[in-house]
């Protein structure tokens, strides 16, 4: 088990190498630089914006960038924002916290309420409820974030003033767990939401495949309730197939966050992603795309390892 | 694992976080003591520290916090500051050979945190502006200062090496704000922490900094204006979205919305206890027209497009009717605005008359021709906002209507000034500002229109050797009449900056030097 460990994070380090080099060459693929951006400014003259570049070490050649780039990280350091001068890992982290208030609260809710709804297509007999099922998980999926957001602050921040308009506290910054919740709620569902439609769609499909499984009619013949041969038969053989798409879909949901970020102001790394790409931040933006890899990478891990949790047939060794 | 025992630790969960999420639905007492204002802007500055941010917003929030030598009031007249005096020929501030400017400081000012403010803080600033080894995006006319003689401890005299009649707007708006010496000297300026923080002698201090959501300023208690600033606290919260940018202007919980929308502009105008305000800035829509293009070298074909376009149903549909059309290449709010230069007032006929002339006969399917070729012209855009966009689509239908073949291409912001540079393109749609003290960029520093006419930048190369003001004045109005008859760039209208103001919110009086210039003296009505 360790071996196994120890040998799948050792194969991870060429992985993320390889993958930093190709961002690397992508962010920098599109023309223009951090300096360009003061070219807005009527008295920067293009001297100015030239000087710049070349105190930014812009002038050098991309591989010896990456170099430097590289370098930086294997010493703990992620280089410096050009536009908010500092350091890129403190302005990237800053966000890392939020996001995982805004992700987490969204999967959670995303769980609470997509495995149950699953659950509940699967195995009602009713044509209403399955209907109901239907419409419920397509409106989720096919409705999008920044209309259904906007909604939920036009109805429940202006008209009802359950919620407010965004950011993450009353002062801005959470002052304390009721606060932070207060503000988290709307913006966790709206992009919970998306999610709910897609799992409960899983269970609901696996489900309905487990249910006409030999050992599902052996658990009823012996005269198991209905309750514990979905709960403790069937469900469980859908986990595997379950846990593999959470692993795929948990880290992707650190990076899908810009739409509810901008609609309820939440300070998440999907937003400064976007405009540190716009404002060509090659450190932020590499600092915090780099985050995406290694979640990835890790989910991909963890997701190995549930399987044998899940599954005691595998083995690790 | 027992997974009844999951399920239920689950439930629990949830039904926990359901009660303290409901429990902070309660209506909670908000307290208001003190005096706060809350400022919303869609833009999140980069850094505070100034000169090392010069987009509007940066520079804004900065003058908060710091100061500068002279400033403008909202009737664009040079006001004293950190000076005592507004130097000038008639007074002796500015020698009669127009080289040296001579400020007297004025005494009993400190910085925020107590230090006395001196004249080895302006020459400081000068000195910073003047290190080619510090990443200040632009420099303005400090780069042009031979030295800055400190004459005592309040009184300083700035030498240029020639005749320099621009300075007081450099002293005015641009890097004009005062850094202090004693806390940057011999520090690593541009990763000071005075990015993220503030220490100026203006009448806020910069508490906090949550990036993405806020910042947060409180009264300097050390500030020199007797009694001000009347506020206790400015909050400037970044909201990106629409959607929350109206949402909190629906609840009354926005004093000052800056950088409204055209689409929020009408928004607002609905609301009862908000009215829309503009600030003045020398900004304006146009476009940039490629002078060594194949088509576009050709001044018929570029004064054919000019009266092709309706520039008036632009200004009245897409800008919202608050901007009249421009025909000069500065700005009606500018001084040296030239209101008399000629206009091409929409006339497709003349267009059309004009193209012929130049030898483009109409061909297939409307698109004229020229010896083969088609008169194709491709509009450069910035991606991203649907206003520009409208403008754009509207010019492409005008300019089919005379019979040229119009394409759009749309780029990210950072890619358009290398593009532009490169020369890569026909025709860019964009804004450009000029300074108080014209610098001319557009025509001395970048043109990307690649314009060449002696005579026109004969007259620009004499406006800083001009003392007098109305000379200078006369310069850069001849200049903006040979280049509306040239048409070298097509000036569209006036850039509005609207911001909404809540009604509570007292003195506020957006100017020359910005919209938050005077906010030492606002109040809000209990």
């Amino acid at each position: 088990m360790l071996t196994y460990l120890i040998g799948r994070l050792a194969g991870a380090i060429p992985r993320l190498l390889l993958i930093s080099l190709i961002l690397f060459l992508v962010v920098h693929l599109p023309s223009g630089g951090p300096a360009d951006i003061y070219a807005a400014d009527p008295s920067a003259s293009p001297q100015d914006i030239e000087r710049l570049r070349e105190i930014w070490g812009l002038d050098q050649p991309l591989h010896v960038q990456y170099g430097q780039w590289l370098g930086n990280v294997v010493t703990g350091s992620w280089g410096r924002s050009f536009s908010e001068r500092r350091p890129a890992r403190a302005v990237v982290s800053e966000r890392i916290v939020n996001t995982v208030y805004l992700t987490g609260g969204a999967l959670l809710f995303a769980l609470i309420m997509g495995i149950p709804l699953g659950i509940f297509g699967a195995t009602s007999r009713s044509a209403v409820s399955r209907y109901l099922f239907q419409a419920i998980s397509v409106t989720g999926i096919s409705v999008p974030t920044f209309w259904s957001g906007t909604l939920v602050i036009l109805v429940f921040s202006v008209y009802l003033r359950w919620i407010p308009t965004g950011g993450m506290g009353a002062s801005g910054t959470p002052s304390s767990v009721g606060d932070l919740l207060v503000h988290l709620a709307a913006p966790a569902i709206v992009l919970g939401s998306v999610y709910v439609a897609q799992w409960s769609r899983y269970v609901h499909a696996g489900l309905t495949e487990a249910l006409k499984e030999d050992y599902v009619r052996t658990a009823r013949a012996k005269g198991a309730s209905s309750p514990t041969v979905v709960l403790r038969h069937a469900l469980p053989n859908i986990a595997i197939p379950f846990v593999t798409v959470l692993g795929l879909e948990v880290p992707r949901m650190l990076s899908g966050a810009m739409v509810t970020e901008v609609v309820f102001s939440w300070p998440g790394l999907g937003r400064l992603i976007t405009d540190s790409l716009l404002a060509r931040d090659y450190p932020v933006v590499m600092g915090a795309l780099m985050v995406f890899a290694v979640a990835v990478v890790l989910a991909n891990l963890l997701t190995d390892l549930l399987y044998g949790w899940l599954d005691p047939r595998i083995r690790y060794d | 694992m027992h997974r009844q025992t999951l399920v239920r630790t689950t439930l629990l969960t949830t039904l926990l976080a359901a009660l303290v999420f409901a429990g902070g639905l309660l209506p909670s007492a908000h307290a208001q003591q003190s005096e706060q204002i809350t400022i919303v802007s869609p833009q999140e500055p980069k850094t505070l520290l100034p000169h090392f941010d010069q987009l509007t917003l940066a520079q804004e929030i900065q003058s908060l916090a710091y100061d500068c030598l002279l400033t403008l009031n909202a009737e664009g007249d040079y006001v004293p500051e950190l000076a005592t005096n507004v130097p000038s020929l008639d007074n002796g501030g500015i020698s009669a050979d127009g080289t040296t400017y001579t400020f007297r400081l004025r005494e009993g000012v400190q910085w925020a945190d107590g230090e006395p403010f001196t004249a080895e803080d302006v020459r400081f600033t000068w000195q910073v502006l003047d290190d080619p080894d510090v990443a200040v995006p632009s420099r303005g006319l400090w780069d042009d200062i031979e030295d800055v003689e400190i004459v005592d401890t309040h009184e300083v005299k700035i030498r240029f090496p020639d005749t320099n009649v621009s300075f007081l707007g450099a002293a005015a708006t641009e890097n004009c704000f005062v850094l202090p010496e004693h806390r940057l000297s011999g520090t690593d300026i541009a990763n000071s922490d005075l990015n993220r923080t503030s220490l100026g002698t203006g009448p806020f201090v910069v508490e906090e900094w949550q990036s993405g959501s806020f910042i947060r300023l409180s009264k300097n208690p050390n500030y020199w204006k007797d009694g001000l600033p009347k506020l206790d606290q400015i909050r400037v919260r970044f909201i990106p979205g629409t959607a929350g940018q109206r949402a909190s202007l629906e609840r009354g919980e926005t004093d000052l919305q800056l950088d409204l929308t055209t689409a929020d502009f009408r928004f607002v105008e609905d609301l009862d206890n908000y009215t829309v305000e503009q600030t003045p800035i020398h900004a304006w829509w146009m476009f940039w027209l490629n002078n060594e293009d194949p088509i576009l070298q050709d001044r018929e074909v570029r004064q054919a497009l000019a009266y092709a376009v309706d520039k008036s149903l632009i200004t009245e549909t897409v800008m919202g009717d608050i901007v009249r059309p421009q025909s000069a290449a500065l700005p009606p709010s500018h001084w040296a605005h030239n209101p008399d230069v000629k206009q091409y007032a929409f006339n497709p006929e003349r267009a059309r008359e004009l193209l012929e002339n130049a030898g483009w006969t109409l061909g297939s399917g409307g698109v004229r021709t020229k010896d083969g070729e088609r008169l194709s012209v491709e509009i450069l855009n910035i991606a991203g906002q649907a206003e520009r966009r409208q403008v754009i689509q509207i010019v492409q239908s005008q300019w089919r209507e005379v019979g040229a073949e119009v394409a759009i291409r749309e780029i990210d912001a950072a890619n358009f000034p290398p593009t532009m540079a490169d020369g890569d393109y026909q025709v860019a749609y964009g804004w450009f500002s000029e300074k108080q003290a014209p610098v001319f960029n557009l025509w001395l520093g970048t043109n990307w229109q690649r314009y060449a006419n002696d005579e026109a930048f004969e007259l620009l190369e004499q406006v800083p050797e001009t003392i007098d003001r109305d000379q200078r004045k006369d310069l850069i109005q001849r200049f903006q009449a040979i280049v509306a008859e040239d048409v070298p760039i097509l000036p569209l209208a006036p850039r509005a900056v609207l911001n909404a103001v809540n009604d509570r919110l007292q003195g506020y009086d957006p100017g020359l030097s910005g919209s938050l210039w005077n906010a030492e003296t606002w109040s809000v009505e209990p």
